[in-house]
C-alpha cells in the first residue's frame, strides 16, 4: 500500500453508517474496503427510480465530507430530485461539482492532521504543498534532461535561492520562468491591486511523476527515442474500485501578500521567489523571500471513465467581481454595491479610466530590479494594475453549493474559496470508449473524430487569474480545458509517418517542458 | 427521410423542382462556399436551459425526421451544446406560424418520421421552413424561408442570390455538413493533433456512432 493509499485509508474511517451515499457499496457480509473517497451526490430513491434523493451537504454530512479524501473518480447520474426541472447536463454537473469540492478538501487538506481542515489556519500546510505528494513540474524537466528525483530533500533549488534554502528548508520554493508571470499562449500577466505580479506554479502527483520517469519522458532525448518511438502517452487513471488514485495535475496562482493584506484571509506560505532570469542571462536573478496568497487552484484528474480527464477550477472569493454585477453597479450605484475591494479589480475607478480584462503595456517581463512588482513611470508613478472582472457568472447551482461547503469549513481559511465550475466530456458513449481491459486507450479515445474531447461541459470555463484574457464563449479562442489541452504534445517521433499517435501528449502541455 | 447510412448518408426524399435534388458531399460543399458569400453573425441571447418541453419534443422529433440524423446526436439526453434550444427560439422569433404548424405535424406522427416529411411539403409555408431548419442544423446558418423559395422560383433564370446568416459562432462549429464530410469548419477542429496525417475515421465515427469499442 502506498503512500496515498494509506492516507485514504485512515480519511475513510468516517464513512460507516453513510451507505445511502456511497456510491459503490460492498456486498453484504463483505467488509468495506473502500479507500477512496465514493461519497455520491446523491443516492437512488427505492420508491422512485427516476428521482434520486440529494445528498444533503450540512451537518448531518459533514464529518463524512470533510475527512473522506481524495475521490478517485466522478460519481454522478443524469437523474434529479422529484420536483426538479434541472436538465440532464444540469444534474451530472451537479455531481462533478461535489466531486471537485470534495477534491478541494482532500487536496488542500493539513498535510500533517488530514482530518482536520476545519481547523485550518492560514499558513497550515497542505496535503499538496507537502513535497512527498507533488512535485512542483520545473524540478521534473530539469536542465540537460537529467533524471529527476521523487525525495523532496534531493529536489534542485535555484543557485540564487540555495543559501536562502539553508536557512529556512521548509519554504516553498519557487522557480520562476515565463510561464510562472505570463499567461497561457503568453496572453499577458496579471498586475493586482499592489502592483505585484501574480504567480503561478505547476505540479504533479507521484503517479503522474513515476509514468513520465518510468517511460522517459523527462527529456527531449528520452521522448524521442527509438524505445518510444510505439509508446502511446496514457497516464494512469484514477479508478474507485480498485482504489487508485491515479494521475494528477495542479495549476495554481499565487498573489504577493503585503502588509496591506489580510493574509489571515488567505492559505498562505512563506516562500522562496527565484525571479525570471533577464534576457541576457548574464546575471543571476535574485531570490526573493515573499509571502504568497493563494488565488487560483485547477486540479486536472485522469479517472477510469473520463479519459480527457475532470478539469476543476477554484478561486479566491475576492478575486474579480463578475461583470453582471459591474453593470448593475454602473446602471443602478444605489441599488447594486460591490465589495469595498478585489484582488484584481478597482470599485472606484471607472470603466473609462480602469478599461476591464486589458493587458498591461509591453513589456510584460518583470524587471529583476522591480522585484516582481510591474515597473513604474519615470517619475515613479504607477504605471498599471489590472482591472478584471468575471465574464461569464458561476451558475446558480455552483454558487448554493459553494455556500453549502463554506458553511461547512466553518472557520477555516478554505471558507474563502469558491468553485468556478468543473469541466467533463459530456458525450458519454464517446468518453466511455475503451480498451476491453478496462484501462483508457489513447488508440480509441484520442483518434475519436470529430470531438475526441467528447463534447466538454460547459463548452467555456476560465479561472480569472490563470485564464484571464481568454474568458468568453468563441470557439478556439476563449478558454475551454479539454478544447485547449487537446492540442497538446510532445517530442515523441513514432516510426510510421502515419502513426496515429503523430507527438501526442495525452492532454498535458508539460511534456513540451522536457530539456 | 430515413436514417443516413454509411454509404449514402444524405439522400432526401425532396421533389423534383428543389435546386439540392440530392445532398451528396459535393453539393453540400458548394452550398457551404456559398454560403461564405455573404455572411452576418447573429447576436442572438442564448436562452436558458429548460427541461425538454412537448413543444421541444415535437422539434426534436420534427428535426429527426427533416435532417436523417439519429435523436441522439443531434440532441442528446446529456446535451451540453443545447443547439435545439437556440434553434427552436431563433425560428420561433422569426416565423412562430409556420413553425407552430411544423410543430403540431410532429406532435401528430410523433412515431412516423416519413409522414413528419410528407406532411411539412404540403403546402408552401412550412415546406420552405422545414428546408430552412434542414439547413441550420447542417450548416449552422438561416436561410429564410422566403428566399429559399424565390430561388426555386427563379430556378428558370439565372439563380437568385440568397443571403444568410450564422446563428452563433457555436452554430458554425457545430454544423452538420462538416461531419458529413468528415471534415471540420475553418478555424476549429477539436480533432487530434496530427489528424491530418491519416485518412479519416469512418463515418459512422462522425455522425452515428454510439457502441463501445471494444465490448
Amino acid at each position: 500500500m502506498n503512500h496515498h493509499t494509506r492516507l485514504f485509508a485512515l480519511q475513510s474511517v468516517g464513512l460507516v453508517g453513510l451507505a445511502m451515499m456511497i456510491g459503490e457499496t460492498p456486498a453484504r457480509g463483505q467488509a468495506p474496503a473502500q479507500l477512496c473517497n465514493t461519497l455520491s451526490d446523491s443516492a437512488p430513491d427505492p420508491r422512485d427510480k427516476d428521482h434520486p434523493i440529494l445528498t444533503p451537504i450540512d451537518a448531518s454530512t459533514k464529518t463524512a465530507i470533510l475527512t473522506s479524501g481524495l475521490p478517485c473518480a466522478e460519481i454522478m447520474t443524469d437523474k434529479g430530485p422529484k420536483g426538479s426541472e434541472n436538465t440532464g447536463v444540469e444534474n451530472r454537473q451537479r455531481g462533478f461539482d461535489f466531486y471537485s469540492w470534495r477534491t478541494f478538501i482532500a487536496l488542500n487538506a493539513p498535510a500533517a492532521s488530514p482530518n482536520e481542515i476545519e481547523n485550518a489556519q492560514g499558513d497550515t500546510r497542505t496535503f499538496w504543498e507537502d513535497g512527498n505528494n507533488f512535485i512542483p513540474l520545473l524540478n521534473v524537466m530539469l536542465p540537460g534532461g537529467i533524471k529527476p528525483e521523487w525525495t523532496p530533500a534531493r529536489r534542485m533549488v535555484p543557485a540564487a535561492c540555495q543559501s536562502l534554502h539553508v536557512l529556512h528548508p521548509d519554504r516553498m520554493v519557487v522557480k520562476m520562468i515565463e510561464e510562472s508571470f505570463n499567461q497561457p499562449f503568453r496572453t499577458g500577466p496579471l498586475i493586482d491591486q499592489r502592483n505585484n505580479y501574480a504567480v503561478f506554479d505547476i505540479l504533479m502527483n507521484k503517479v503522474m511523476f513515476d509514468y513520465i520517469v518510468r517511460k522517459k519522458l523527462y527529456s527531449r532525448a528520452g521522448q524521442m527515442s527509438e524505445e518510444n518511438s510505439v509508446l502511446r502517452v496514457d497516464f494512469p487513471p484514477a479508478n474507485n474500485a480498485s482504489n487508485e488514485v491515479g494521475a494528477i495535475m495542479l495549476k495554481v496562482s499565487w498573489k504577493i501578500l503585503t502588509p496591506e493584506d489580510n493574509k489571515n484571509k488567505f492559505h498562505h506560505v512563506e516562500a522562496l521567489v527565484a525571479a525570471p532570469a533577464t534576457a541576457d542571462e548574464q546575471n543571476d536573478p535574485p531570490c526573493l523571500e515573499r509571502t504568497l496568497g493563494l488565488i487560483g487552484f485547477h486540479v486536472v484528474h485522469k479517472t477510469k471513465d473520463r479519459p480527457q480527464w475532470i478539469w476543476t477550477s477554484f478561486e479566491h472569493v475576492d478575486n474579480v467581481p463578475e461583470q453582471k454585477d459591474v453593470d448593475a453597479r454602473d446602471a443602478d450605484p444605489a441599488g447594486h454595491k460591490l465589495s469595498s475591494a478585489y484582488n484584481f479589480y478597482d470599485p472606484s475607478c471607472s470603466a473609462d479610466k480602469c478599461p476591464v480584462n486589458e493587458t498591461p503595456p509591453r513589456p510584460w517581463n518583470p524587471d529583476p530590479a522591480d522585484k516582481l512588482q510591474f515597473r513604474k513611470t519615470a517619475d515613479g508613478k504607477l504605471l498599471f494594475n489590472s482591472q478584471i472582472t468575471r465574464v461569464a457568472p458561476l451558475t446558480d447551482a455552483t454558487k448554493r453549493m459553494n455556500a453549502q461547503f463554506q458553511a461547512l469549513l466553518g472557520n477555516a481559511v478554505w471558507k474563502h474559496y469558491m468553485l468556478i465550475g468543473t469541466q467533463w466530456p459530456s458525450s458519454f458513449p464517446c468518453s466511455a470508449d475503451k480498451a476491453p481491459a478496462g484501462m483508457a486507450d489513447p488508440r480509441t479515445d484520442f483518434e475519436k473524430q470529430p470531438d475526441m474531447n467528447c463534447a466538454p461541459a460547459p463548452t467555456f470555463m476560465a479561472n480569472s487569474t490563470l485564464e484571464t484574457f481568454s474568458q468568453g464563449d468563441i470557439p478556439q479562442a476563449s478558454s475551454s480545458c479539454m478544447g485547449c489541452h487537446g492540442n497538446a504534445t510532445s517530442y515523441l517521433r513514432p516510426k510510421m509517418p502515419n502513426d496515429a499517435y503523430f507527438s501526442q501528449s495525452d492532454f498535458t502541455f508539460m511534456l513540451e517542458k522536457a530539456r | 427521410m430515413g436514417k443516413p447510412t454509411r454509404e449514402t448518408p444524405l439522400q432526401p426524399k425532396l421533389e423534383s423542382d428543389d435546386r439540392f435534388p440530392h445532398l451528396t458531399r459535393r453539393r453540400v460543399l458548394a452550398a457551404a462556399a456559398a454560403a461564405t458569400a455573404a455572411v452576418t453573425i447573429g447576436a442572438e441571447p442564448v436562452p436558458a436551459l429548460e427541461p425538454l418541453s412537448d413543444d421541444m419534443i415535437a422539434f426534436k422529433n420534427l428535426s429527426v425526421a427533416l435532417t436523417g440524423i439519429s435523436a441522439d446526436k443531434l440532441a442528446p439526453a446529456t446535451d451540453a451544446l443545447e443547439l435545439k434550444q437556440d434553434y427552436f427560439k431563433w425560428v420561433m422569433d422569426r416565423r412562430p406560424g409556420p413553425f407552430t404548424t411544423l410543430l403540431q405535424i410532429a406532435k401528430a406522427n410523433a412515431t412516423a418520421p416519413q409522414a413528419i416529411v410528407d406532411q411539412s411539403q404540403a403546402n408552401l409555408d412550412t415546406r420552405f421552413l422545414a428546408r430552412s431548419i434542414v439547413l441550420m442544423w447542417y450548416l449552422g446558418a438561416w436561410y429564410a424561408p422566403d428566399d429559399l423559395q424565390r430561388l426555386v422560383e427563379s430556378r428558370s433564370g439565372k439563380p437568385a442570390f440568397i443571403s444568410h446568416t450564422v446563428i452563433s459562432p457555436k452554430a458554425y462549429t457545430q454544423g452538420w455538413l462538416w461531419r458529413v464530410i468528415q471534415a471540420h469548419p475553418m478555424g476549429y477542429s477539436d480533432m487530434q493533433f496530427g489528424y491530418w496525417t491519416r485518412k479519416p475515421e469512418p463515418l459512422e465515427d462522425f455522425i452515428s456512432r454510439t457502441s463501445i469499442k471494444g465490448t
